[in-house]
């Protein structure tokens, strides 16, 4: 029976000496071979978690897609997060799954940090097209642009709303609508 | 600057040609489960192209949650899935549990575990109903709801709700299990078993419902792991995956129980396995019943819960894999919440799955996808 997840990450870490579970090991050791530059660290919540340059993105969701041994095929979430001055946070969470579900440990969380005043990254709906409908929410809602999307516009709001809400200087432009109570004909009052 | 109506449908699906002809289906539609428009494309009968749009039950949940405490997103996080309002909840709160580092009791995390499956029965007994009505099977309908009120009055005995709860804490749940649960929730459950008898007799081997659904909507297991496909969708398409036994969280690990696969990724597939998760999770119940210890129902949590960090926690929800995104900068409201839903993801599904079939077949694949417009639009 397995552990429960969260209690992957060990005890007793020290700063700076990362000491990984040992079945994501292995993906930990394919990250820093490829990519010696990124530094993964595990996340209070069992995932492992790495930031990556957008210009590498493309190339690197490849990567993690079709190498031996990570194979993320399953992108479970396309997320942003406005953190105002130090710009948008672009969060790609993905597990490996294959026809018999049977590498679901490896789980990895991609973050992309993106300028407030060009708020844009290529979009990896040619990798998983799942990301289609989360990439156009984020786009809907807090504004980044997608470069490569093959339908990018709005998904939950009306096509000719002005503004992304999601994001920390968002100001509701709309007109206020006058209020009016009327009594109804025959009230007891 | 974009039209503010798309009535022709010309700007998402292009200029119908002419043999076509362009349908709106929704958004208030009895088959669509919710404020769900679908635009058709058809020639004839058939299905020439098909796109979901969506945004007609937003209600900016995720802005929202940014300006409350996070006890205070809980009821709010109910109203997302509201046919399976405590595995939204439980996401949430599995997030800023894991955030703050909180332990929960044991006994808490059985009593999510029992609230939780049985949520997921009262769920599946609402899409078995209205599946059959959507096929034209309109007595289903009235027996699955007949089972469901016995559901209902037990959560509401236990919660004081009968579907939007607001029964989970950070920590815990808000109050221990009532004295005669165990015994409510054991009839309750052999009565089901016998119903579920029934109703396979009833339904699953009508010639006329087999027809309407074999072979319909195949999703390749491939194409389910692309597409971001979870739950039910994924499983009856052939690929093992389930959150509980992927990456269990609480007390899953615990319990004997299966996981349902199917073989075709037909709409009858799905059918199967959501029929047959209903015998699991009973399963579950029961041995989570025997198993219950006695002590807390909530853990030691802070007075003032102040959220650092980022954490990203899934539930299995009836529905597929939810997920809840918390982003915390040292106060006590949440920076960022998000919430994952995986009927938003299988909404991409419609135009692969129901291209090249009939408006009928597309009213079955809508739902053997099981979709809660709440969830989506959030």
């Amino acid at each position: 029976m397995a552990e429960r997840e969260d209690k992957a990450r060990p005890e007793g870490e020290t700063a700076g000496a990362q000491t990984f579970p040992e079945e994501i090991q292995p993906v930990v050791d394919l990250l820093n071979k490829h990519y010696p530059d990124l530094s993964p660290a595990m996340r209070a919540d069992g995932w492992l978690e790495v930031v990556v340059d957008r210009q590498q993105s493309p190339e690197f969701f490849r990567f993690l897609r079709d190498t031996r041994g990570l194979e993320f095929d399953y992108l479970s979430d396309v997320t942003a997060v406005d953190y105002e001055d130090k710009g948008f946070q672009v969060v790609y969470h993905l597990i490996s799954i294959g026809l018999r579900a049977d590498r679901t440990h490896r789980r990895l969380c991609v973050k992309i940090n993106v300028p407030r005043d060009d708020a844009r990254t290529p979009s990896v709906v040619d990798i998983w097209p799942t990301a289609n409908f989360h990439e156009r929410e984020v786009y809907d809602l807090m504004g980044v642009v997608f470069e490569g999307h093959p339908d990018l516009r709005r998904i939950l709001l009306r096509e000719d709303w002005v503004g992304h809400p999601l994001r920390k200087d968002y100001v509701d432009r709309r007109p206020p609508r006058p209020r009016v109570v009327e009594k109804a004909p025959g009230s007891w009052r | 600057m974009a039209k503010t109506s798309d009535v022709l449908g010309e700007q998402q699906l292009g200029v119908p040609a002419e043999q076509e002809l362009f349908i709106n289906m929704g958004p208030q539609h009895p088959s669509t489960h919710g404020v769900l428009r679908v635009l058709l494309k058809v020639d004839g009968e058939v299905v020439t192209d098909a796109k979901a749009d969506i945004g007609y039950l937003h209600r900016c949940f995720e802005k929202i949650a940014e300006r409350r405490t996070v006890t205070q997103v809980i009821p709010y996080t109910d109203r997302t899935d509201y046919l399976a309002a405590i595995t939204s909840e439980w996401a949430f709160v599995m997030a800023a549990e894991r955030l703050m580092d909180v332990e929960v009791p044991e006994r808490a995390e059985y009593i999510r575990v029992i609230v939780g499956e049985l949520q997921r029965i009262a769920s599946h007994l609402i899409w078995f109903g209205t599946f059959a009505l959507d096929l034209g099977a309109t007595t289903v309908f009235l027996y699955a709801f007949r089972e469901r009120e016995k559901l209902l009055d037990i959560f509401q005995k236990l919660t004081g709700a009968r579907m939007l709860y607001n029964y989970l804490r950070i920590g815990g749940a808000r109050n221990d299990l009532y004295d005669g649960f165990a015994d409510d929730v054991r009839r309750f459950l052999d009565d089901l078993e016998d119903r579920l008898h029934e109703y396979h007799t009833l339904f699953t081997g009508n010639r006329i419902f087999e027809s309407r659904v074999k072979g319909i909507g195949v999703l390749s297991a491939e194409d389910a792991i692309k597409y971001g496909a979870s739950g039910p969708v994924i499983r009856g398409s052939g690929v093992p995956y389930d959150v509980r036994k992927a990456h269990p969280y609480s007390v899953y690990h615990r319990f004997d129980f299966g996981i349902p696969i199917g073989k075709d990724g037909d709409v009858y597939s799905r059918y199967l396995v959501r029929m047959q998760e209903f015998y699991e999770s009973i399963g579950i119940v029961r041995q989570a019943l025997d198993q219950i210890p006695a002590g807390d129902f909530i853990g030691k949590v802070p007075r003032r819960m102040r959220l650092e960090g980022d954490a990203y926690a899934r539930v299995e929800s009836p529905r597929g894999e939810v997920g809840v995104y918390i982003v915390g900068r040292g106060e006590e409201n949440a920076w960022r919440v998000h919430y994952r839903s995986p009927c938003f993801t299988h909404l991409q599904l419609l135009g692969p799955l129901g291209v090249g079939g009939l408006v009928a077949d597309m009213v079955a694949v809508i739902g053997s996808i099981d979709i809660v417009m709440g969830e989506v639009d959030r």
